[in-house]
């Protein structure tokens, strides 16, 4: 017994040290990200006064430059494709502490339908978050979404880490994800196997299959926008296929009067129809989000939104 | 409590201590402490049925004594059948009933009726199939004369209820776990880093690999409608290693810790991805079922002295039994059938005794007959899982369909491995990893039995950490095992 306790001891000493010695390579995890926009806002760093926040729809159809460009106002994009309302829900909140400047308005980019539904296009990508497990308030995120033990990441650092803090390679964006300074991502090129047909066939949108956590979560984001006396915009882009019948009158049903909508209708734009404005069926080329930005100043403006903007 | 939680790593070293130093002096208290942590351990998932358990402990004890002591056949034989009526009794109750009710209101539906048939809200208590079959093999062998029953209720409540198998076994057998309850035992070195080994590669397969594939297996199977053909093949890839590291994972940590307390229960897996034929695949994988099954159940119906027709009616017989006994759905009595199926033509030729040993004993390579086999039977065996993991009969074939369609010839589709903590290939490369040190260990009761052994301190060592790094790094959210719901 006495052998048995003393090879375990020394076994879990050498453990203990070993696990103390990789705090370096968890503080050093943030600097090898090329996508620093979630960083910048657990640091203060979002300093605009329109910010937008969606899936790839959000980051490839909407040119923050664009808009700031039109509007005088500084606008940034934080976007994330394949991210879903619940990531949404979390960037707003956390833009709303960490001394970042509170936006006068908020752009909502809502996925048709997947907004809502359970879908496997988007989630709540935690693959964002494991490289910023020195911050507190990451740690408790993967906490509580399933990702990290609690008692585990509070004893151990090896916990912290993850798969990526191993990869020493530098990272690169890929051609379809570059980042602009604006934090967005548009297009300039055509998905090979986009073949050009507009779908007409709809489907009817269907409540029943709604998930509670998402459902909770786009409220909770329209709720936030609200008590923070933020104005909150939902934008529908433009798709290459009919709209999901019932899924726009359901959003306008659960913001109530606490947000505007817009939902691109596509008979009132040329564009919208014209293969040549898209990268594939869900998401225009940088050409067609030129077209949606000003589409959504102008509605901006229209709307009073924006401060000390006027009615063209 | 689950083997991979914060609380069982507190537990564990808490009765190790007292068991080791508070009672080592006396059996009868070594038993009563495992008795009494077994009891601890088993009301942390819900202590209602813990009463369950004790009334199921004691009316097998009860019914094996007075079994032994009927004054006639006549009243030998209503012990038995009290027993086992009341054992199958629970088991069908908590697990089959709405199985049934269900099954049945759907039968009778197909005749334009509709009976009004009550479903109930039955949870299943943890553990039931595992204690259950204890229970009733226990009195099998004392009805057949093959033992004599326990007098000592505390022995008796140890071997039923001992922490480690009692939520996902191994299946033990009185012949093999009494004993050694029975019998003092002294601390020994050898055995218990053997134990602390199996855990540590227990839990690799389980945090590390069941866990990781479990995120792709189910992001694929629950949105199998929206993937092409070879997605759902990487998909049931994902499940096949995912259930068999969950289990035998969970295998290997309850044999390990165990034997920290000098017990050795029975081995469950034998390296079963490398059987070279279904049958083989059958001696290897779930052993402890397995073997119940077949002396419990083949060898009363027959087993294969009878004629071909008793051969091919019992074989069906067990694989729908142990389709059956993992859960009330069809998609599991459809896997049982399908695996018999596949059982057939090695039956109906004779061989299926053909491969007892170890594939490629005491080589470091398989013939080039043995990898074909080993590749048959292992896609034989990823296709029958896919009806044991999908939700329905009609699921499962959908899911085989699009497999089997061109589709499979495609990219498969990126959108199924979005948002994961892992990337796929990171995900086949562990498996790679997990694979050749499977390979490298098959001759052993697990992987890790000898494996670095003979290399120096340091490097071993080395091995272990690495192996407990890539655990903390993989491990999230304590995840449930999936025999657990059997």
């Amino acid at each position: 017994m006495k052998k048995f306790l003393l090879t375990s001891g020394l076994f879990f000493v050498v453990f203990f040290l070993i696990d103390k010695g990789l705090i370096l390579l968890r503080n050093s995890a943030p600097n090898r990200e090329v996508d620093k926009r979630l960083e910048m806002i657990l640091n203060g760093k979002i300093q605009s006064d329109i910010l937008i926040y969606g899936s790839s729809r959000g980051g490839r159809d909407i040119i923050a430059s664009e808009m700031e460009d039109s509007l005088k106002l500084p606008t940034y994009n934080l976007s994330f494709p394949g991210s879903a309302i619940e990531f949404h829900e979390f960037l707003l909140s956390e833009t709303l502490k960490n001394g970042n400047k509170k936006p006068s308005v908020v752009i909502l980019v809502v996925d048709d339908p997947d907004e809502l539904l359970p879908s496997s296009r988007i989630n709540f990508r935690l693959d964002r978050l494991y490289p910023l497990i020195k911050y507190g308030v990451i740690r408790d995120k993967l906490v509580e979404k399933g990702g990290k033990n609690y008692w585990l990441s509070k004893l151990f650092i090896v916990h912290q880490l993850s798969i990526s803090n191993f990869d020493f390679r530098p990272k690169h964006f890929k051609p379809i994800d570059t980042l602009l300074a604006d934090g967005s991502m548009p297009i300039d090129f055509k998905d090979p196997r986009f073949t050009g047909d507009f779908i007409t066939n709809t489907t009817m949108y269907d409540i029943k299959k709604e998930r509670p956590a998402e459902l909770n979560s786009f409220t909770r984001f329209v709720d936030l926008c609200y008590s923070n006396n933020i104005k909150l915009l939902i934008a529908c882009p433009p798709n290459f296929y009919k709209p999901t019948v019932g899924f726009s009158e359901r959003i306008a049903g659960l913001v109530k009067d606490k947000a505007s909508i817009l939902i691109h209708d596509a008979n009132q734009h040329a564009y919208s129809k014209d293969p040549g404005y898209y990268y594939d069926d869900v998401h225009l080329n940088k050409k067609g989000a030129k077209l949606f930005t000003a589409e959504l100043v102008d509605f901006l403006r229209k709307n009073y939104l924006v401060p000390g903007a006027i009615s063209k | 409590m689950l083997f991979n939680s914060i609380s069982f790593a507190i537990f564990l070293p808490i009765v190790f201590a007292l068991y080791w130093f508070v009672a080592n002096k006396s059996l009868k208290l070594q038993n009563l402490l495992l008795l009494g942590s077994s009891y601890f351990f088993y009301a942390c998932w819900d202590y209602r049925f813990l009463f369950l358990l004790m009334f199921s402990t004691f009316l097998d004890y009860f019914t094996g004594i007075r079994m032994h002591e009927a004054s006639s056949k006549k009243m030998k034989t209503f012990w038995f059948w009290l027993s086992i009526g009341i054992n199958l009794g629970f088991l069908g109750f908590f697990k089959y009933y709405n199985f049934f009710a269900e099954s049945f209101a759907e039968f009778v539906g197909n005749f334009g009726l509709k009976p009004n048939i009550w479903t109930l809200q039955v949870i299943l208590p943890v553990g039931i199939s595992f204690y259950t079959f204890h229970g009733l093999s226990y009195v099998i062998d004392i009805y057949k004369d093959r033992i004599k029953p326990e007098k000592n209720i505390v022995e008796y409540s140890v071997f039923v209820s001992f922490f480690p198998l009692l939520v996902a076994g191994p299946i033990e057998r009185a012949t093999h776990l009494l004993p050694q309850i029975k019998k003092n035992r002294t601390f020994d070195y050898t055995k218990a880093v053997d134990g602390m080994r199996q855990i540590l590669w227990g839990l690799f397969k389980k945090v590390v690999i069941a866990d990781t594939c479990a995120d792709f297996a189910n992001s694929i199977f629950n949105h199998s409608g929206e993937f092409n053909g070879s997605t759902l093949a990487l998909g049931a890839l994902f499940f096949t290693f995912q259930i068999y590291c969950d289990f035998s994972g969970y295998s290997d940590i309850a044999l390990g810790t165990a034997r920290l307390f000098g017990i050795d229960l029975l081995r469950n897996f034998a390296f079963p991805y490398f059987s070279r034929d279904i049958a083989e695949f059958w001696r290897r994988w779930h052993i402890s079922l397995s073997t119940w099954f077949r002396d419990y159940v083949y060898i009363p119906l027959g087993g294969s002295k009878g004629g071909t027709w008793m051969k091919v009616r019992n074989t069906f017989i067990i694989f729908l039994l142990s389709g059956f006994w993992h859960g009330a759905n069809w998609t599991f009595i459809v896997w049982g059938g399908l695996n018999a199926l596949y059982f057939m033509p090695l039956l109906l030729s004779k061989s299926n005794r053909n491969n007892l040993e170890t594939v490629a004993q005491g080589k470091m390579f398989p013939t080039i007959r043995e990898l074909l086999g080993m590749i048959v039977t292992f896609t034989l065996t990823v296709l029958a899982w896919i009806f044991f993991r999908a939700q329905s009969v009609g699921h499962a074939f959908d899911y085989l369909g699009t497999i089997f369609s061109r589709s499979l010839f495609e990219m498969p589709s990126k959108k199924a491995f979005l948002g994961f903590k892992t990337h796929p290939g990171l995900a086949i490369v562990l498996i790679f990893f997990f694979m050749i040190i499977e390979w490298l260990g098959r001759e052993n009761q697990y992987a890790l039995a000898t494996l670095g052994q003979k290399w120096p301190r340091t490097l071993r060592w080395a091995f272990y950490y690495i192996l407990i790094i890539a655990v903390f790094l993989f491990m999230g959210q304590e995840q449930q095992f999936i025999y657990f719901q059997f």
